[in-house]
C-alpha cells in the first residue's frame, strides 16, 4: 500500500500538469455522464411513482386525418367509462396550453400555473395529501398546492384556509406532497374543472383530456368504445371525423409522440439513443486519454517496475498495483463529479436535465455511474498494468517499445474517434443553434412581431368586466395604432382549439379555432386577402385563413355562413400566418368573433420607431389606472418565442455543453497524446534537429500528423451529422437548410485548438537542445 | 587552411550547488582534410568538446570559427542554418529513426534543404550503393544488424557530402569486424577530402587518424603526430 501512495505521489509530483488534467478530463467525463445517466433514468421511469400507474391509461382519438389528439367531450367520457362492468373510474384533464394565472398570495401577485381537474383528481393519482383529504377539490373555489408552493410562499405546510386570490373568494383546500420531476402530474395548483351544462350534453365539445382506470378491462373498454363509435360515425355520416379510440398506458406517454393535447412532451426515442451514444462516447473517451496517460509513463516507471521484479515482487502484484492505482484515480474522479453535480444542482445547468443534478434525488444513476467508473477503472488500468509488466529488462533498455506500427495505428484510431465525436457534436449544436435562433427571430411567422407587446389581463379582480374598455384606452395613447383582444397569444402554443362547425349543408368545418375581437387582423399584421376585418359592432363572425378556404372551398368564403349554436358570417379570408409553433405546417384556422367570449390577452401594436420599453411603461401606466396594485406582465415577441422553443431550446443547450465537454477531453487527449508522442519521440527530434530541423519544422511535424487525423475523422464526423441533423429538422415544418459553411467553421476551430494544444505541448522538446536528449551515449 | 579553430574555449554548467567546467581554455586548430581523433578518460570533456565544434551547444566563452567565420555566439536558429548541408555527425548508437526507412533515414538532411525530388532520389541511391546498402532501403532500422545500421548513419552524414564530419565514438556499439569496416570508410572519406574529427576511446581506431589529441579535465593534455595511419 505505501508503495501505492509512493507511486502516486510520484506522477502527481512529476507530472503535476498532466495529472491535473487527466484527473480533470476523468471528472468532467463522469459528470457528463452521470447527467445524462439520470436524464435517461428520468425518461425510462416516467410516471412509475404513480401508484398503480400500470392500470392507468389515457385516452386519445384518431381523426380522418390520420391525426392523434387527445381532447375529448364530457359525454364521451362517461360513454367510455361505462363500457366496462363495474364502471370504470376516470378524470379529466383541462390543460390548455395557456394554463399560467395570477394568484395574490401574502400581498403578493404571483404567477403560478393552475390546471382545471376532475374532484377526484387527487384519489385518483393517488396524491399524498400533507393537509386536507382527498376531497377536498370538491368544494368550489377551492385549489389545492404541492408542499414546495406552500414553503416557498407561506414558509409553512400548513395553509389550508389561506387565500389565494385578492378577492378573498379562492383558497386552499389541500396540499399534496410534491411529485418527482419525472412524472406528468406537474407540482402546481389544481382546482376542480368547471363543466357547463352544455358541455355536459354537447359530444362536440372537445375540451378535456381522460385518464381512465381500466386494468383488467381494457380491452373490453377499447372494443366497446370503438364500436358505439362506429354506429355514431355511421349516423353523422360526413360530419364524422373520429376514426378511432386509443389507449396508452400512462408510463409509455414519455415516448408517444404525436398526439396533440398530451400532457407530457415526448422523448424521442432517437434523441434518446443519441444522448446514450453521446454518454458511451464520453466515456470511452476519457478511458482512451487515460490509458494514453498511462502508458506515456511506462518509460519512465519501467525501470521501477523491473527493479521490484528483480527484487522479487511478482507480476501479478505489480499488475494488481497498477490496477488499484487506476481505481483510486477513478474514484477520486468519480467523487469530483459527484462534488461538481452536487454545485450544478442550485445553477442553471440542473435545468438542462428534468431530473436535475442532485445525485441525493437520482440513486439509481448515480449507483450505476458507479458500476461504469468500476468497469472503466479496471478496463483502462489493466491495458496498461500488462503491457507495463510485460517487458523483459532488456527490452526495457532498448527503450523502443512504445513506437510499433500497431501501437501506432491504436492511438490514431483513438484520437481520430475522440476528434470524430467532438466534431460531430459541435456541428450538431451549431445547426440547432441556428434552427432556435430561426424560430424565435428571423423566422416568417405571417405576422408581424416586432412593435407588438402582448400582456394577459384576465386576472387582476379591478379589471372591468368588459375588457374592451381597457383596449380602447391603451389604443388612445398616442403611439399605438392598434388593439386587439384575443383568447390565446399568436404562435405560443401548439395546443389550439378545435371546435367543429357546421355549413349550410350540414357538413363539419373543424379547423383549428381562435377566439378574437376587433382589428385583431391590423393589431397583428396579418394580411388581409379579401372582405374586412372584425369590427366593433360584429358579434357572431369569423375570418378564415386562406388554407381553410382552399379544403372548403364550396361552402367557406366571403359572406358565407357557419353554424355553432347560432350562424356565424364569414366576413374575411386572410393570410396563412402560423397560429402555432413552427414545428408544424400552417394549418386551416378559423379567426372567431364569439358574442361574450373571454377574451383577456391584450395584443397591442406600437407605430414604428416607437420606443418599445418607454411604450412598455406607457401601456403598463393605463392598465394600472384600472388596477393600481397588479404587476402586470408585458412580454415582446422575442420573449413569447423564446418560451414557446424552451424545448428546442434546452435541446440545443444540451448539444452545445455535451459538445463542449466532448471538445475539452478530447483536447485532453490530444494533450496527453502529444506528450505521449514527444516522451518517446524525444531521441528522434534530437536527431532531426541535429541535422537541420528548426524548432518551427518540429511544430509544424507534429501538427501536421494530428491535423491530418483531424482532416480524415472530420470527413465522417460532417456527414454522421449532416444525416443526423437532417433527420432532426424533418421535426419542424419550417427549418433552416443545412449550410457546409457551418462545418467549415467547426473544422476552422477545432483546427485552431489543435494546433495550439499540440504546440504548446510540443513547443518544449521542439526547443530543446538535442545534447540533452543524446546524452544517453 | 583551418577548418577549425578554437581560442580559450570554455564551457561550463552550473548547478545551485557547483560550477563543473568541461572544457578548459582550449585552443585547438583542424585543418581542412585532416582525420583527427579526439581520446580520453570519461568526463574528460571531449563529447561536450564536440557538440561545440558540431554547432549543437555554444560556449560559455572563447571563441570558435568555423572556416574562419566566428560562430562562438550565434543563436540556436543560425546554428542550424549553418549545420544542414556543412557538419555531418555520426554517433555511438547509430540514432536512426525507428519510424522511418533506411532510405527515409538517409534522405532525413536532404528533406531540410528543400530540394528537387529527383535530385533527391540520386543523392540517396548514389550513397546507398556506396555504402552498398541499397538491398536494403525500404527495411527499418529495427531489421538491421549493427553494422548495417552504423553504414545507415553514416550514409546519412555524407549524403550531402558535408566538408566535416563528427564522429562520436562510431565502433562503439560493433564488433571488430564492422568497426574495421567503419573505420575503413571514415579513411576512405577522409582520403577523398572531407575533413574527420572523431572521438574515440580505442587506441585502435586512434591509429586510423593522422593526429591524436589527449584530454584530460577539459584539457588538452597532450597531442601525437601518427606516422603509422591504418
Amino acid at each position: 500500500m505505501n508503495t501505492l501512495f509512493r507511486n502516486l505521489r510520484f506522477i502527481l509530483k512529476r507530472f503535476k500538469l498532466s495529472t491535473v488534467l487527466n484527473l480533470l478530463g476523468l471528472s468532467v467525463a463522469f459528470t457528463a455522464f452521470m447527467m445524462i445517466v439520470m436524464q435517461v433514468w428520468c425518461d425510462a421511469t416516467f410516471n412509475t411513482s404513480i401508484s398503480d400507474a400500470e392500470n392507468i391509461y389515457m385516452v386519445y382519438s384518431k381523426d380522418k386525418d390520420g391525426v392523434d389528439f387527445t381532447y375529448i367531450s364530457y359525454p364521451w367520457a362517461e360513454t367510455i367509462a361505462s363500457m366496462s362492468h363495474p364502471e370504470a373510474q376516470y378524470v379529466l384533464y383541462g390543460d390548455y396550453g395557456n394554463n399560467a394565472r395570477t394568484f395574490y398570495v401574502e400581498g403578493n401577485y404571483i404567477k403560478e400555473d393552475n390546471i382545471g381537474v376532475s374532484a377526484n383528481f387527487p384519489e385518483f393519482f393517488g396524491f399524498r395529501m400533507i393537509a386536507g383529504g382527498e376531497n377536498c377539490l370538491e368544494q368550489e373555489n377551492a385549489v389545492i398546492v404541492p408542499e414546495s408552493f406552500a414553503l416557498r410562499y407561506f414558509g409553512t405546510a400548513d395553509v389550508v384556509g389561506k387565500t389565494v386570490d385578492r378577492a378573498g373568494e379562492i383558497f386552499i383546500s389541500g396540499v399534496y406532497k410534491d411529485f418527482p420531476a419525472n412524472c406528468f402530474i406537474r407540482n402546481i395548483l389544481y382546482s376542480k374543472i368547471f363543466i357547463s351544462n352544455d358541455q355536459m350534453k354537447n359530444w362536440g365539445y372537445n375540451s378535456f383530456t381522460m385518464f381512465i382506470r381500466a386494468g383488467n378491462s381494457l380491452a373490453e373498454i377499447e372494443r366497446g368504445t370503438n364500436l358505439h363509435l362506429q354506429q355514431l360515425n355511421r349516423k353523422a355520416g360526413k360530419q364524422a371525423f373520429r376514426t378511432s379510440f386509443e389507449f396508452a398506458g400512462i408510463t409509455e406517454l414519455r415516448y408517444l409522440e404525436g398526439v396533440e393535447g398530451s400532457p407530457v412532451a415526448p422523448v424521442s426515442t432517437s434523441m434518446q439513443l443519441m444522448l446514450v451514444s453521446i454518454a458511451i462516447a464520453i466515456i470511452l473517451i476519457a478511458s482512451i486519454n487515460y490509458v494514453n496517460f498511462a502508458n506515456s509513463l511506462i518509460p519512465v516507471r519501467l525501470q521501477s517496475i523491473n527493479t521490484q521484479k528483480i527484487l522479487g515482487a511478482t507480476v501479478r502484484s505489480l499488475r494488481g498495483a497498477i490496477i488499484t492505482e487506476s481505481l483510486l484515480i477513478c474514484l477520486v474522479s468519480f467523487f469530483a463529479a459527484l462534488g461538481l453535480l452536487a454545485l450544478f444542482a442550485e445553477s442553471p445547468i440542473a435545468k438542462l436535465t428534468e431530473a436535475g443534478t442532485a445525485p441525493a434525488e437520482n440513486m439509481p444513476a448515480v449507483a450505476l455511474s458507479f458500476a461504469v467508473v468500476i468497469a472503466v477503472a479496471l478496463i483502462a488500468g489493466a491495458i496498461p498494468a500488462i503491457r507495463t509488466t510485460s517487458y523483459s529488462p532488456a527490452v526495457a533498455l532498448k527503450g523502443n517499445f512504445g513506437l510499433s506500427p500497431a501501437g501506432k495505428s491504436i492511438r490514431t484510431f483513438v484520437i481520430g474517434v475522440q476528434f470524430f465525436t467532438s466534431a460531430a457534436l459541435m456541428i450538431a449544436a451549431l445547426f440547432m443553434l441556428l434552427q432556435r435562433n430561426y424560430l424565435t427571430r428571423s423566422a416568417d411567422y405571417g405576422f408581424a412581431k416586432d412593435e407588438l407587446i402582448v400582456c394577459d389581463i384576465g386576472y387582476p379582480a379591478q379589471m372591468p368586466e368588459d375588457k374592451n374598455t381597457v383596449a380602447e384606452a391603451v389604443r388612445r395613447l398616442p403611439y399605438v395604432c392598434s388593439a386587439a383582444l384575443s383568447w390565446s397569444t399568436l404562435g405560443e402554443s401548439d395546443n389550439t382549439q378545435g371546435w367543429v362547425f357546421q355549413d349550410i349543408n350540414g357538413d363539419n368545418v373543424d379547423p383549428r379555432t381562435l377566439f378574437a375581437e376587433q382589428d385583431y387582423l391590423k393589431t397583428m399584421g396579418i394580411e388581409l386577402i379579401e372582405g374586412r376585418d372584425i369590427s366593433p359592432r360584429d358579434t357572431n363572425v369569423i375570418i378564415v385563413n386562406q388554407l381553410t378556404r382552399d379544403k372548403f372551398p364550396e361552402t367557406v368564403d366571403v359572406g358565407r355562413k357557419l353554424k355553432f349554436g347560432d350562424w356565424y358570417e364569414v366576413i374575411g379570408i386572410c393570410e396563412n400566418s402560423k397560429f402555432s409553433s413552427l414545428r408544424s405546417e400552417a394549418e386551416p384556422v378559423l379567426i372567431v368573433k364569439m358574442k361574450d367570449y373571454p377574451c383577456s390577452v391584450l395584443n397591442v401594436r406600437v407605430d414604428a420607431g416607437t420606443n418599445m420599453f418607454d411604450a412598455m411603461s406607457g401601456i403598463r401606466e393605463v392598465l394600472n389606472s384600472f388596477d393600481p396594485e397588479y404587476a402586470f406582465e408585458l412580454r415582446f415577441y422575442d420573449q413569447i418565442l423564446d418560451e414557446t422553443y424552451q424545448k428546442e431550446s434546452k435541446l440545443s443547450s444540451q448539444i452545445t455543453i455535451f459538445s463542449l465537454l466532448a471538445v475539452f477531453i478530447s483536447i485532453i487527449g490530444v494533450f496527453g497524446l502529444v506528450m505521449f508522442d514527444s516522451q518517446y519521440r524525444r531521441r528522434e527530434i534530437a536527431v532531426r534537429k541535429v541535422f537541420g530541423a528548426t524548432t518551427g519544422g518540429i511544430l509544424k511535424m507534429f501538427n501536421k500528423r494530428y491535423l491530418l487525423i483531424l482532416a480524415v475523422s472530420f470527413v465522417f464526423a460532417a456527414v454522421v451529422a449532416w444525416i443526423v441533423v437532417g433527420r432532426w429538422l424533418e421535426n419542424f415544418a419550417y427549418r433552416i437548410s443545412l449550410n457546409p459553411l457551418v462545418c467549415l467553421a467547426v473544422f476552422a476551430a477545432l483546427a485552431a485548438i489543435t494546433a495550439v494544444t499540440v504546440s504548446c505541448q510540443c513547443l518544449r522538446i521542439a526547443r530543446s537542445n538535442p545534447v540533452e536528449s543524446l546524452r544517453n551515449e | 587552411m583551418c577548418v577549425i579553430k578554437t581560442e580559450n574555449l570554455v564551457k561550463s554548467f552550473r548547478t545551485v550547488e557547483v560550477e563543473t567546467i568541461a572544457v578548459d581554455n582550449l585552443n585547438l586548430e583542424v585543418d581542412k582534410g585532416e582525420f583527427v581523433a579526439i581520446m580520453g578518460p570519461s568526463g574528460c570533456g571531449k563529447t561536450t568538446l564536440l557538440n561545440i565544434l558540431g554547432l549543437l551547444d555554444n560556449p560559455t566563452s572563447g571563441k570558435y570559427f568555423l572556416n574562419g567565420e566566428d560562430v562562438s555566439t550565434l543563436n540556436e536558429r543560425d546554428r542550424t542554418f549553418l549545420r544542414r548541408g556543412k557538419i555531418g555527425f555520426i554517433f555511438q548508437s547509430f540514432n536512426l529513426i525507428d519510424e522511418l526507412t533506411v532510405y527515409e533515414n538517409i534522405e532525413l538532411p536532404i528533406t531540410y534543404l528543400k530540394m528537387a525530388p529527383a535530385l533527391r532520389k540520386k543523392m540517396v541511391n548514389e550513397i546507398m550503393e556506396r555504402m552498398a546498402i541499397s538491398h536494403r532501403a525500404k527495411h527499418f532500422p529495427h531489421q538491421l544488424s549493427g553494422g548495417q545500421q552504423q553504414r545507415v548513419a553514416i550514409a546519412r552524414a555524407v549524403v550531402l557530402s558535408p566538408e566535416l564530419i563528427l564522429a562520436d565514438e562510431p565502433t562503439g556499439n560493433l564488433d571488430s569486424k564492422n568497426g574495421t569496416e567503419v573505420m575503413k570508410i571514415l579513411t576512405e572519406l577522409n582520403n577523398a577530402g572531407t575533413t574527420v574529427v572523431m572521438v574515440t576511446h580505442s587506441r585502435r581506431d586512434a591509429e586510423y587518424a593522422r593526429r591524436t589529441i589527449e584530454m584530460f579535465d577539459g584539457k588538452i593534455s597532450s597531442v601525437t603526430m601518427n606516422h603509422n595511419i591504418r
